[in-house]
């Protein structure tokens, strides 16, 4: 039983780039739905902040051999594409961090797998 | 504005309450006040004979006990005697027993002494018609004035924009922005004032209680209410001060900057032209909120500072390029972490007793612009 996230680009980004992740799983048994979100959140000495940026159902995404979206099957691969915003950039700090989270999710057994997205102008995390 | 006050409304009934009650018991207790001294300087001087001293005992809100002088004394007025207990027009007591044996011991037993009565009515009389005193307490209602004027101020300062996320670049927006202190001067003085007037009264009334009557008891009080007292109104004159010294405006060219850019700043020093020696810098601040048992704690640490232009009393208005660093953090406003640029403004006065300036102005910077692909 697997469930990925694979960033052919790797997880450094700029902001207003395409970014593209498979979401591949081999399960026994078909899954009864999932979901994939990407969402940016704070760490760090004070009370965390979150958003969901976008949230997309597996079962609504295309399939990685471009075939139409259908039910999900045991064992499938979804492509998760989203042009990306101008910011938050991804960075570390001395009282605060923020860092960009690209997370997917089956049922029925609320099986998680979450790969970190680095949003900066040249990838790499800034560090203040 | 009706929004406003609708969703702050809490506020703005307890600031309506708190000033309305201040108006009222101000104007109330200075018409009292206004009338007694009128009355008082009608009141027509006499000689008493002091009959006999007593120490009355009451007690205060928290159940101790407090002592009253109560001097007992004669006149005689159209060779009819009347008799009279009154020292002022106002009654002091307190919970030293000595503060109270001090007074009398001021006023010995058979002595004569001048004291003043109302022709009309010669048993209204008092052995001193200072109405100072209540001139002076007839103030304190005052402090809720003040304090309620704060948060009705504050309550209705429109609310800036909320920004949750990034600075954006607001469309048809273009033109320079001035931009606003961080710091709620008007807010301040008020609160401070509100503060000072009841505290600064009482602490003042306990140091000369204690210095005309010393005891282990009116020493304590002087040390803590006149403390306080005191405390609080040095906070209140160093508000007054800072309003009323000098001042940075600013104006960025435009209303937000990006990462990499750089833009124009007009700066100009107003108010006094005192002597002082500071700079103007561009900071860059990261901002954090906890709650740290009941109270909620905002710690901030400075990742960037670079100084634009050093002031001096020469050196008052000029203009200044900000140039943003690129690879750097661009403003980031969420409910609990932020990410703040500001230009700072810290200067040294020149009489050391003068408040420095120390003010931050909040910019609002993007990130930066992606080259096209």
């Amino acid at each position: 039983m697997t469930l990925q996230i694979v960033l052919p680009a790797g997880p450094g980004h700029r902001p207003g780039s395409l970014l593209r992740a498979e979401i591949r799983w081999h399960y026994p048994d078909a899954p009864l739905g999932g979901a994939v979100e990407l969402g940016w959140a704070t760490a760090g000495k004070g009370s965390g902040d979150t958003r969901v940026v976008s949230h997309a159902e597996l079962a609504e995404l295309p399939r990685v051999d471009q075939s139409a979206p259908t039910k999900l099957q045991a064992s499938d691969a979804r492509i998760f594409e989203l042009r990306l915003p101008a910011g938050p950039y991804s960075f570390s700090g001395t009282l605060i961090s923020l860092t960009w989270t690209l997370r997917a999710r089956l049922d029925p057994d609320d099986e998680l797998v979450t790969a970190e997205i680095v949003l900066s102008p040249d990838g790499d995390e800034l560090r203040l | 504005m009706w929004a406003t006050i609708r969703e702050r409304t809490p506020q703005v009934v307890f600031s309506l309450l708190f000033l309305t009650f201040g108006v009222y018991g101000t104007f109330d207790s200075l018409v009292r006040s206004i009338a007694l001294s009128r009355r008082a300087e009608a009141f027509v001087a006499s000689e008493c004979t002091i009959t006999r001293h007593e120490v009355a005992r009451g007690r205060d809100s928290d159940g101790d006990a407090t002592f009253h002088p109560v001097v007992h004394y004669t006149l005689v007025v159209a060779g009819a005697t009347h008799a009279g207990k009154r020292i002022g027009f106002s009654s002091t007591s307190s919970s030293a027993r000595s503060y109270a044996d001090d007074v009398l011991a001021g006023y010995p037993v058979g002595t004569r002494w001048p004291c003043w009565h109302d022709p009309a009515t010669p048993s209204d009389v008092v052995l001193d018609r200072s109405t100072a005193q209540v001139s002076a307490f007839s103030l304190v209602p005052m402090a809720f004035a003040f304090i309620g004027l704060a948060v009705l101020i504050n309550a209705l300062r429109r609310p800036r924009a909320p920004r949750h996320g990034l600075a954006v670049r607001v469309p048809g927006r273009r033109g320079p922005l001035v931009l606003s202190t961080r710091r709620e001067e008007a807010f301040d003085l008020l609160i401070s004032a509100g503060f000072a007037l009841p505290f600064g009264l009482v602490g003042g009334a306990s140091i000369v209680m204690a210095w005309t009557s010393p005891s282990l008891e009116s020493c304590g009080a002087a040390l803590i209410f006149g403390g306080a007292g005191l405390g609080l109104c040095v906070w209140f004159l160093r508000c007054l001060l800072r309003v009323l010294g000098p001042r940075a405006w600013l104006r960025l060219a435009a209303p937000t900057v990006r990462l990499g850019e750089s833009i124009a700043l007009d700066y100009a020093l107003r108010g006094p032209r005192l002597a002082l020696h500071g700079k103007l810098a561009l900071v860059g601040l990261e901002e954090t909120r906890y709650t740290r048992g009941t109270r909620q704690v905002t710690d901030t640490h400075e990742f960037y500072n670079s100084t634009l232009v050093e002031l001096d009393s020469r050196t008052r208005a000029g203009t200044v390029t900000v140039a943003v660093p690129r690879r750097s953090m661009h403003s980031l406003y969420a409910e609990n972490n932020r990410i703040v640029w500001v230009i700072a403004v810290r200067a040294h006065v020149g009489p050391d007793w003068w408040p420095d300036v120390d003010e931050l102005y909040e910019i609002a910077v993007e990130p930066a612009e992606e080259p096209r692909s």
